[in-house]
């Protein structure tokens, strides 16, 4: 399917801010989520590392507590709302996921445009509020403080509610696609596990964001129009706001790391250079965890006055994911076994997935036991833990897809030096960022105050320095990924030797995808075959 | 459009569905009127089910559907079975909550046995005093307890000189307990009930070798200090009340971890300028001073936050005043809305209870306090 | 655009050039509503949740509190809405049978029951107001004043009911679309997408109502 004519691709083809801006092509608003999230990665960044500095030195370094306060809300808010949610499967999702099941664009790619610009304006909303009265409730907005704060919380809360719907119908695009828009061939057990993954995700995003879209609702009622529901003083129940968010929040901490999985599931086979281990067992387990996510809210709650029953229920459930977790974990390693590994940058970073996921991982388990989260919870353990999950998890992942991918989404290849460098940095610090406080938590430093006793100043200085190096490895990210778009050169279509169907493509791809619709014969992993 | 046309012309269908629907709306009204006692919810929602199952296979054709529609749409209902059944097994479940008993715990956490044990002034006990001593009680009553510690001159009446043989409100060990644990009313005597019993005992023990008049417990003493209560006088008479205390409440907990937290520098430098007692200073130092210190330096631990080690603890300190730059530094009103309403992550109570007047020499003896 | 275009002759409508064929798209729709009847589902279901738990917490509450609604609106409105959607049903049927006229006249008739429905919700709404059952904070009737959690109940009333309402006039609103597009000859037995989705939708908006009705009206 190679070599065919050059025809204008879609970066180029056509030209012009109004034909990108009134886009239908499934790629152009990949790349829109792409920018728009990374942006607010940056900015959520800047809070972190503002957050750091303050927590530098005991005592008031930079910020007072109410700043300190807003800051970690709009950190919060910002980094899950804004960047983590949708960074995988709106923008890589959105690229690939219908090329590699052979299709033109998704289902629905007016819908596609309307979620794209419905996620702006939620987000401009948040924005709003954020620059009126700010928020200092956590991004949790938790009942009751969250009705009693005189801070912006119907705005933000808005935007959330707003940002719900381009969630939901981003997925439910991406379940359409994958059922009705495969090409010939490719059967459901040949799809690449990424294609899972996202459809996984999908499933999750359309049965849970709903339930959030109420939960804002019916807070910002609460705000405007004193309904009660969770407020005791009316009768209502504060504790039942925790359940409505968790039932939501517990299952987006899914949505966060399974496309983030699937694309381990990608980048490992290629850089091992043998088909993937357990392919059924990687697919199925995927839908496992959406499932299971809904079971498992309560484990945020142990300590909020939950019934016994509740508490014990929910450890009990929350157990039950490790399984199809751990499942994941072993067929990952399983393919590596005698492989053929080449340490490029996308598998230096799925490595780093496993490492630190795996850490982020097993330090759930604890907290999922009910005693030990008596102990630890609201400290920097629990801070810790899902840092590993969310940033050792997803956002290795996503770092992994993007130096994948990057070929062929702007035919371009980035340094590979400066990548490792960057890989190195970030890896580095990370490591020193967080792994601290696991120590920190454990002796029970507690989390969102702007302060601490001296006792734990020595941790938090390694830890604000780690976060240093972060920086300057994001910066360095930034650069050589921006410089490589003005770099002369052309990528190849395949740089990787990858055998799923967006490899077989140009790079970057035409408007619409194939030159034909291709006929699938063959397993997505097939190595046994491939040529150099 | 092969499938459109499988189930054209339905209309006939559709107006039997109607008909059906129309009745049980009639049933499901009439019955309402009949009490079923606990199965009125179940009669209602059996029919409201039966309606809802018709309109979703006839009206909206699932029953001709392919499979995954059918599937998409009872998912949507079973995941709305788990959320109501996960949220119930909580909010249904809920053990009574019920106000903690905080009366009088530390003795609760004692036998009688003990008590009499304590009681009696061992030489040990009295070395134990001896530290909590230095630590509690040097800063006004003096290091050898002859009532001139640095505070004492800013002290009216002044701090008891225990070598005078003099006691005020009894010398017998349980009055002595209970000056201790209720303080001495109209003097800057505090009550040190935060301070463990076994604590308070080891100062007695001390207190009472200091003085050269150590008159011993009668029955009567016992009884008017109210120690009688904690002692095993036989079945029946030993008040059960404290031992069924099931909690002990975190802020107490705290309070008896905090106290053996040593290195309060404060306590031991006496103010500048103390020989005229201004308003404010008044209030700062019957309200603020325990915690905040003589000279608002801070650094007195008001809370355990964590254990470093098996026996370091991490504790939150208060602050010293001087190096704050918080809006109440430098604006009443602000000042007025912080010491009202308290910090509350920081255990710091709301103190409201001030006049016009009280408030800005407060206010004004605080910053005095920045100012040093 | 001349990746496999197809032009459906009568109705003039062209097939989205990324489906293979006029059935693909037809189904692609379905199967997406279908999912946003879901996520409808689940966006009431927050209410549900909150309704079975507080009813659980304090059943005699709402055995007062729903005394004060009123059942003959109630069961008017239950019946108002059913046979909307009887003709919505017969209304999809028509045009899947070529038949537009009768079509256009079962979506009038949709329209006006629905008109109906938000009529007399806005009498029993009025009503509500008058006596000072309002949600939550804003109480003030005096019969029920001896129960302090009985705001609850109308909180709930209100909420359900009213976001509800929101639907039954987005729905009254899709009708009109669909209605003006039919008048254009847009739709035939070959593409009718648009009249079966809104359809599909209006029914959910009947289901759920066929909740809310005892739920709310009818505790004996």
């Amino acid at each position: 399917m190679s070599g065919h004519a050059e025809v204008g691709n879609y970066l180029t083809h056509p030209k012009g801010l109004r034909s990108w801006l009134t886009t239908v092509d499934h790629k152009r608003i990949g790349l829109m989520y792409m920018a728009t999230s990374m942006t607010f990665f940056f900015v959520g960044g800047i809070f972190a590392l503002l957050i750091r500095l303050e927590l530098m030195t005991p005592g008031l370094t930079l910020m007072s507590a109410d700043t300190y306060n807003k800051f970690f809300t709009y950190h919060g808010a910002i980094m899950i709302f804004m960047f983590i949610i949708p960074i995988i499967p709106a923008a890589l999702g959105n690229f690939f996921l219908p090329i590699m099941i052979g299709a033109k664009d998704v289902a629905f790619p007016r819908l596609n445009l309307a979620s794209y610009y419905i996620f702006i304006a939620g987000a401009a909303l948040s924005v709003w509020a954020l620059m009126a009265h700010g928020a200092d409730t956590g991004w949790t907005f938790y009942t009751p403080y969250s009705i009693r704060s005189n801070t912006s919380v119907v705005l933000i809360t808005l935007g959330v509610f707003v940002m719900g719907f381009s969630s939901i119908l981003t997925g439910l695009n991406f379940i359409v696609t994958v059922h009705k828009l495969r090409c010939p061939g490719m059967t459901f057990h040949r799809m690449p596990l990424f294609v899972w993954a996202i459809y996984a995700t999908a499933i999750i995003q359309v049965l849970a964001t709903p339930v959030i879209g109420i939960t804002t609702l019916l807070l910002i009622m609460e705000r405007l129009l004193k309904i009660g529901i969770f407020d005791p003083a009316l009768g209502g129940d504060a504790v039942l706001f925790q359940h409505f968010f968790w039932f939501y929040s517990h299952p987006a901490v899914y949505i966060m790391i399974l496309p983030g999985m699937g694309i381990i599931s990608e980048v490992i086979p290629v850089f091992a250079r043998k088909h993937i281990f357990g392919y059924k067992a990687i697919a199925y387990s995927s839908l496992a965890i959406a499932g299971i996510s809904f079971l498992v809210w309560g484990h945020h709650m142990f300590v909020s006055g939950q019934s016994d029953l509740a508490n014990m229920l929910f450890s009990v459930l929350t157990m039950f994911v490790a399984i199809p977790t751990a499942i994941k974990v072993f067929n990952w390693t399983a393919t590596l076994y005698k492989g053929s590994i080449s340490l490029k940058t996308p598998m230096l970073y799925a490595l780093s997935f496993l490492f630190m996921f795996t850490i982020g991982g097993l330090t759930g388990l604890f907290l999922a036991a009910l005693s030990v989260d008596v102990h630890l919870h609201d400290t920097y353990f629990v801070v810790a833990h899902f840092h590993y999950v969310m940033m050792g998890g997803t956002v290795m992942g996503l770092l992994a897809g993007l130096h994948y991918w990057w070929p062929k989404m702007f035919g371009k290849m980035v340094h590979e030096w400066s990548a490792k460098i960057s890989w190195g940095l970030i890896f580095i610090g990370f490591n020193m960022t967080f792994f601290t406080q696991f120590f920190l938590g454990y002796l029970g430093m507690p989390r969102r105050y702007y302060d601490y006793p001296p006792e734990y100043a020595g941790l938090n200085m390694i830890s604000t320095i780690g976060s240093w190096f972060l920086l300057a490895g994001f910066a360095l990210m930034a650069f050589y990924f921006i410089r490589s778009l003005f770099l002369p050169g052309k990528a190849p279509a395949n740089p990787w030797g990858g055998k799923t169907l967006e490899w077989q493509i140009a790079s970057p791809p035409t408007e619409h995808n194939f030159p034909e619709i291709p006929t699938v014969t063959g397993k997505p992993y097939d190595y046994g075959v491939v040529k150099l | 459009m092969a499938k459109g046309h499988k189930f054209g012309g339905h209309a006939r269908a559709y107006i039997k569905v109607w008909a059906a629907l129309l009745v049980l709306t009639a049933v499901t009204v009439s019955v309402s009127y009949y009490d079923f006692g606990d199965w009125n919810a179940f009669v209602a929602m059996l029919v409201a089910t039966v309606k809802g199952v018709l309109v979703c296979l006839f009206f909206m054709h699932l029953m001709y559907d392919n499979r995954v529609n059918q599937v998409v749409f009872i998912s949507a209902f079973v995941f709305l079975a788990i959320f109501i059944l996960l949220t119930g097994s909580d909010e249904w479940f809920r053990r009574e909550m019920k106000p903690v008993k905080v009366t009088d715990t530390a003795s609760a956490a004692l036998g009688a046995a003990d008590m009499e044990k304590l009681m009696k002034a061992a030489p040990e006990l009295a070395a134990k005093g001896k530290e909590i001593y230095g630590v509690q009680c040097a800063a006004c009553h003096g290091a050898d307890g002859k009532g001139d510690g640095p505070a004492a001159s800013a002290l009216n009446p002044k701090p008891r000189d225990f070598t005078s043989g003099v006691w005020k409100l009894g010398g017998t060990p349980s009055q002595v307990f209970h000056t201790i644990t209720h303080g001495s009313p109209g003097t800057s005597m505090a009550g040190f009930a935060s301070v463990s019993v076994p604590d308070r005992w080891a100062l007695v023990a001390y207190l009472r070798s200091l003085s050269p008049n150590k008159p011993e417990d009668t029955p009567e003493t016992l009884k008017q200090s109210g120690v009688d209560k904690m002692l095993d006088q036989g079945p029946g008479t030993r008040d059960q009340g404290p031992k069924t205390t099931e909690a002990i409440p975190v802020s107490f907990a705290m309070k008896q971890y905090v106290q053996t937290d040593v290195g309060v520098t404060d306590l031991t430098v006496p103010p500048a300028g103390t020989d005229s007692v201004s308003l404010g200073q008044k209030i700062y130092q019957s309200d603020c001073m325990s915690c905040h210190g003589f000279q608002g330096k801070g650094g007195i631990p008001v809370s355990v936050v964590g254990f470093v080690s098996e026996k370091e603890r991490a504790t939150l300190k208060t602050k010293d005043f001087a190096v704050s730059r918080q809006t109440w530094t430098y604006n009443q009103a602000a000042f007025i809305d912080l010491v009202s309403n308290g910090l509350p992550g920081r255990n710091m109570p709301g103190f409201a209870d001030y006049s016009a007047e009280e408030w800005s020499a407060l206010y004004r003896y605080v910053q005095s306090l920045r100012a040093r | 655009m001349t990746h496999g275009e197809t032009v459906i002759a009568e109705t003039k409508h062209k097939v989205p050039h990324h489906f293979d064929s006029a059935e693909q798209a037809f189904e692609s729709s379905k199967l997406g509503l279908w999912l946003f009847l879901v996520t409808e589902i689940l966006l009431f279901g927050g209410l549900f949740v909150a309704y079975v738990i507080f009813r659980g917490l304090y059943p005699d509450l709402f055995h007062t509190a729903s005394q004060h609604l009123n059942k003959i609106l109630g069961s008017i409105n239950t019946v108002v809405l059913i046979c909307s959607s009887l003709s919505m049903a017969l209304a999809v049927d028509r045009v899947r049978q070529n038949d537009p006229n009768k079509a256009h006249q079962y979506m009038l008739v949709t329209l006006f029951f629905a008109a109906c429905f938000m009529i007399i919700k806005y009498v029993e709404y009025t009503h509500k107001f008058h006596e000072g059952l309002l949600p939550g904070g804003n109480f003030t009737n005096a019969a029920l004043a001896g129960d302090p959690k009985a705001p609850l109940f109308f909180s709930l009333y209100f909420m359900m009911t009213g976001l509800h309402g929101i639907h039954v006039l987005v729905g009254m609103g899709l009708i009109t679309w669909v209605l003006i597009r039919s008048n254009r000859g847009e739709f035939s037995s070959s593409y009718y997408t648009p009249v079966e989705l809104v359809g599909l939708y209006w029914h959910l908006v009947d289901l759920i109502w066929i909740y809310l009705f005892p739920l709310l009206y009818l505790i004996g």
